[in-house]
């Protein structure tokens, strides 16, 4: 069965300049999609990116990952909208780049959908009451 | 055809009948307007909106030995309150910000904590920081104040509000290549978003749009209680262009609107922060509108597609204070979340909470049901659109004419 696993990555200083996930590509032949990278010489690295293949090839590259030393945290468990903060206005569904928000039809309720987040922190930056929060 | 005097004897007898706004608009669309002005006795309103131009004013009472603020500096939590006043009544607005917030220096800046921020605080009941200094007098001999109080331990906690519930507002895009942070939010270069303000077919203006039925003196739904309408608001511009059903196309009227903040509820009063931009206040506001007759039942009754707002570039035309426009969209388009400009298509975003103002609409005709609220003749009418009034820029002089 087919999976995607979104992942953030911590890369220690010694790795950074390494093609670790070129590498890891290759070995496994899955697919990948970087979100977000922050990788610079002589400094730890962060990037958040998308393994798409196999569920056991998926799963053994992240193994793999972690055996290298680079820490490696779920996406999703690091986006939060807060629904007691949040007042529902929907300025986040004009600025999402992927309808990651959406207005529940009935209730009118902003309902954000994980799955569609590619954590670009526009919508944290637009929300006017902090009710979105995005942890690394 | 109907009298407020006689709807109000309805509420009291638990005769009347009360929609909302949005309910409103099925039964006219349903039954036409004649039937709904003989049905209905009053339509809600509701609208939950950053509305930058809101303030309280507080009376701490005095310390012992006595002090006079007035004259001297005041701090809220950090954040600067006018102290111009008598002596322990100061003055603190929504957009005031601590003198060492970094504002933009480091851009865009966070604007994280300011005088919204305090409101909200104060209306939850929390304790607050109060810091003061005076010269020091006679009568008024202490120089040093600093003590925590909550809203229980002060005379009065009012709310005044000189410009709120704008009656229609733009929809702000961005033609520039660059990002930029402005009151109307996060807007994306290369019209990458468009975003609005208005709780639409809820919002109170846009459903009394001549200001018959309302004006000073008149009861609302203001953050959670009963307030009023103490003037026509700020910028009041009653003459801009409108629909042949009477409905402004522009930036239009404006509420100055007045409470007792110690009665309000912190789900209708929001400290917000617009990254880059600053500090403001969210405020929920109802107003109940009397269907006195065919034409109000018609305007309460108007669906989204036949109101209109102008798109303006924030980019260029808006800060330039240009008045031209690139277009203009219907609610419907607005709230169906993408509006089209020439041949772009482009997400929309609401500033504004029509989930809330729903919530508010749905209270208000909740109390007036259950014979807790009844309605008000206005003391005076707010300035039409027979006024002449229009609001005016600046024009900055080089020496006094």
């Amino acid at each position: 069965m087919k999976i995607s696993e979104r992942v953030v990555l911590r890369f220690p200083k010694e790795l950074v300049d390494k093609p670790t996930i070129s590498t890891l590509v290759r070995k496994y032949n899955i697919e990948f999609n970087i979100l977000q990278a922050q990788v610079l010489p002589q400094k730890e690295g962060l990037m958040v990116v998308v393994f798409t293949g196999e569920e056991n090839t998926v799963k053994e590259a992240l193994k793999d990952l972690k055996n290298q030393n680079i820490s490696l945290q779920k996406l999703k468990q690091d986006i939060i909208k807060d629904e007691k903060i949040c007042t529902h206005c929907g300025v986040c569904i004009g600025l999402c780049p992927t309808g990651a928000f959406y207005y529940d039809k009935d209730s009118k309720k902003v309902i954000f959908d994980y799955e569609k987040c590619i954590t670009c922190m526009v919508c944290v930056k637009g929300c006017m009451v902090k009710a979105i929060k995005v942890k690394f | 055809m109907k009298t407020i005097q006689e709807i109000n004897e309805k509420i009291r007898q638990g005769k009347v009948v009360v929609v909302t706004a949005e309910e409103m608009v099925d039964l006219v669309r349903k039954k036409g307007e004649a039937k709904a002005a003989k049905e209905v006795d009053v339509v809600t309103t509701g609208t939950f909106g950053p509305m930058c131009s809101s303030s309280i004013y507080l009376n701490f009472g005095h310390p012992s030995p006595r002090m006079k603020i007035g004259g001297g500096t005041c701090f809220l939590n950090g954040v600067p309150a006018y102290t111009g006043l008598a002596a322990v009544d100061v003055y603190l607005g929504a957009t005031a910000i601590p003198p060492n917030d970094p504002g933009n220096l480091f851009y865009p800046g966070e604007f994280s904590y300011g005088g919204g921020h305090v409101i909200e605080e104060l209306v939850n009941g929390k304790h607050v920081l109060l810091e003061a200094t005076s010269h020091g007098t006679d009568c008024y001999p202490r120089k040093h104040l600093k003590t925590y109080f909550s809203l229980k331990d002060i005379n009065e906690a009012v709310l005044f509000n000189p410009r709120n519930c704008y009656q229609n507002y733009n929809v702000a895009v961005n033609s520039s290549e660059k990002i930029l942070y402005t009151y109307m939010g996060v807007l994306k270069p290369n019209f990458g978003n468009a975003n609005f303000c208005s709780a639409g077919i809820l919002s109170p203006l846009l459903r009394d749009p001549e200001y018959r039925t309302l004006g000073i003196g008149t009861k609302i739904f203001l953050c959670g209680t009963c307030g009023y309408i103490a003037w026509h608001g700020t910028q009041h511009n009653p003459c801009v262009e409108r629909t042949p059903d009477g409905i402004p196309k522009r930036p239009a009227g404006t509420l100055a609107v007045i409470g007792n903040l110690k009665m309000m509820s912190g789900e209708f009063v929001r400290g917000a922060s617009f990254v880059g931009y600053g500090v403001t206040l969210v405020v929920g506001i109802g107003i109940p509108i009397p269907v006195v007759d065919e034409k109000i039942a018609f305007w309460c009754g108007l669906p989204a597609e036949r109101m209109y707002a102008p798109v303006v570039d924030y980019s260029t035309s808006y800060p330039q204070r240009k008045p031209d426009i690139l277009g203009e969209v219907s609610y419907a388009e607005l709230f169906s979340g993408r509006i089209k400009l020439g041949s772009r298509t482009i997400s929309t975003g609401s500033l504004s909470s029509f989930f809330m103002a729903r919530k508010i609409a749905g209270i208000l005709k909740g109390w007036i049901a259950d014979r807790k609220f009844e309605l008000t003749e206005p003391v005076a009418s707010l300035p039409g659109k027979e006024s002449g009034i229009h609001f005016k820029g600046l024009e900055t002089k080089e020496k006094h004419q």
